[in-house]
């Protein structure tokens, strides 16, 4: 086993270094980073390759990463960027023809299912405002941290969530709208 | 504040938390994660061995729309006999640091101020217009605000002149002098073609509402390439011809850019399941399904003006932008120049565009850190403005839509 340093640290000890390093990650993050693959595709399988996919191509950049302190965001670019281009490459959304809801949907009590239905209509938005969005609602990330990810402006970000928002408005139920929410007060 | 504004976001928010807050699943392994790290480090290996030397030109089956393209990926893949003999690569480190600065872009490009235009410097303009095309027929501009999916003519002094139109993609030939776009109404969709320079040259191709055509560039001044993209994500491609006709071009994953001057296309052949693909580049005057090459070592880009070259990269998008760029021959696929980065860097460029037969610009992005800068087909590479700090995630500097095909 060749030495590679003064220390006494051989390739095979740092290799089982950094797969430990990089499994303790993986398994604290996975179920976070499915739960953000599912909102961008919109079913189960599509979001455990992308998530697979996506580790795969972190843990051949592992070491280059993990020293800028990020790797959240990097995996999250990763899987955006990934997710893209499999859309533009024109095979993902022939896979969505099998679409299924997550194992225990939940309705919540409280808004009468109506925002269930917002789901339905943040599935008919184009990729890239899909992306703003669980980013920014559900990542809670800032328009600075979305921008990044998506390699876009900031005041791309913002038209880009603005529009969505529009037209969850405007294509969501009656019953989302302003007026039919102040006439239920 | 807009209460109901913040009511939609704070329902949305929840929503999407419902979605997937009892989303359940196998956890991967480690051999699930390294199994799939393998397959892809293995077909890059592949790809750069067959690639590397870059004077051959490479032919594979192509993938129809029917699969993935797995199938393929995994035939033998057959070097052709290159005509000429290859010649000397120029081969640059990419860096950001200690560049020479040369001359100010040749094309316009656009920061949060507003538009830098090659002649006139920096003009203000709506930051949500994001391509700009001179129209001297009618001295002003045609824009395209991609965040409301329209298209806008705008005044000498870029007011705008009304008429905007709900449109999808814009495609320009690489002296302007056409453009082509898809304008939508209830029920139809119109493939324009227009001239900046002569208000009564124009062509027009009726489709149906489905599927949502969108023009991608030119094998010709009066040839539009396009892309039919169907509710389920299919893709077909086809040549608007100017007798009225379509020209379909079957067997693609997808169209990534077209050059009017040698009438070529290049697109991307296969995609396997583990993201990898193959690209190629038609020359529908030869065959309309058989590639002249075909790599499997990049994705492909935008030709060179002239239509000598055409820009490649990595076939796989690793999250950090383009980590590395290729000038390809044309013609052959023969490597001309690359520009790679050491190891340890972390700098990528972004929307990297040709600014004129032998040069290409591009955002270059190390850190916080934002320049422009020239990368030439002999492997120069300079500086071409000020580089900014940006403030984080923020990309400063962007190029037009419709020269971007990265």
């Amino acid at each position: 086993m060749q030495t590679l340093t003064g220390t006494g640290v051989t390739m095979g000890d740092r290799a089982q270094v950094r797969d430990a390093e990089f499994e303790a990650y993986m398994q604290a993050r996975q179920p976070s980073l499915l739960r953000t693959a599912y909102l961008l595709t919109g079913n189960r399988h599509n979001a455990e390759d992308l998530v697979q996919t996506s580790l795969a191509k972190l843990y051949l950049a592992w070491d280059k990463v993990q020293d800028r302190g990020s790797v959240d965001g990097y995996v999250r670019r990763i899987m955006v960027n990934e997710n893209n281009s499999l859309w533009r490459r024109g095979w993902k959304k022939r896979e969505h023809a099998s679409d299924t809801l997550p194992e225990h949907p939940v309705v919540d009590e409280y808004d009468e299912g109506r925002s269930s239905q917002l789901w339905e209509v943040v599935q008919t938005l184009p990729r890239k405002q899909r992306a703003v969005v669980v980013l920014r609602y559900y990542e809670q990330l800032t328009e600075a941290e979305v921008a990044e990810i998506l390699g876009i402006s900031v005041g791309t970000v913002k038209s880009q969530a603005s529009r969505a928002l529009a037209t969850l408005r405007g294509r969501a139920p009656e019953s989302l709208h302003p007026r039919h929410s102040e006439e239920e007060r | 504040m807009n209460t109901h504004h913040d009511e939609l976001e704070q329902l949305l928010g929840r929503q999407l938390h419902d979605q997937v807050d009892h989303l359940g699943g196998h956890p991967l392994s480690l051999g699930d994660v390294t199994g799939r790290a393998g397959r892809i480090r293995r077909n890059r290996r592949i790809a750069a061995g067959l690639g590397s030397a870059a004077a051959v030109a490479i032919i594979v089956p192509v993938a129809v729309f029917a699969g993935r393209g797995v199938d393929d990926a995994d035939r033998p893949i057959e070097p052709a006999p290159s005509p000429d003999a290859p010649t000397e690569v120029a081969r640059t480190t990419l860096t950001l640091t200690g560049l020479e600065r040369g001359d100010a872009p040749g094309v316009e490009y656009f920061t949060p101020d507003g538009v830098v235009l090659p002649e006139d410097g920096l003009r203000r303009l709506d930051p949500s217009y994001q391509a700009l095309v001179p129209s001297p027929a009618d001295g002003g501009w045609i824009a395209v605000d991609p965040p409301r999916d329209s298209l806008s003519y705008l005044s000498e002094d870029f007011q705008p002149q009304g008429g905007s139109s709900k449109t999808a993609g814009l495609a320009t030939t690489p002296d302007r002098a056409w453009v082509s776009w898809t304008a939508t109404e209830a029920g139809a969709q119109t493939l324009l073609l227009h001239s900046t320079t002569d208000p009564e040259a124009g062509m027009a191709w009726d489709f149906p509402e489905l599927p949502e055509v969108s023009p991608v560039g030119f094998v010709a001044e009066d040839r539009v390439v396009f892309e039919a993209t169907d509710r389920k994500g299919s893709v077909e491609a086809g040549i608007a011809e100017p007798d009225g006709s379509v020209t379909p071009l079957p067997g693609l994953v997808g169209v990534m850019s077209a050059d009017p001057v040698e009438g070529r296309i290049a697109l991307q052949t296969t995609v396997n399941d583990d993201a990898s693909g193959c690209s190629g580049v038609l020359d529908p005057a030869v065959s309309t399904t058989e590639p002249i090459w075909e790599t499997c070592d990049h994705s492909l880009g935008a030709f060179s003006p002239d239509g000598r070259y055409v820009m490649a990269s990595s076939p796989y998008g690793d999250g950090l932008g383009l980590t590395r760029l290729e000038i390809l021959d044309a013609g052959t696929g023969e490597l001309v120049a690359e520009f790679t980065q050491r190891r340890s860097s972390q700098i990528a460029l972004v929307m990297p565009v040709w600014e004129s037969a032998d040069a290409i610009v591009a955002v270059g992005v190390e850190g916080e850190t934002q320049t422009l800068v020239r990368l030439g087909v002999d492997g120069t590479l300079e500086e071409v403005v000020e580089p900014m700090q940006g403030e984080f995630g923020d990309l400063y500097f962007y190029f037009g839509e419709d020269r971007t095909r990265f």
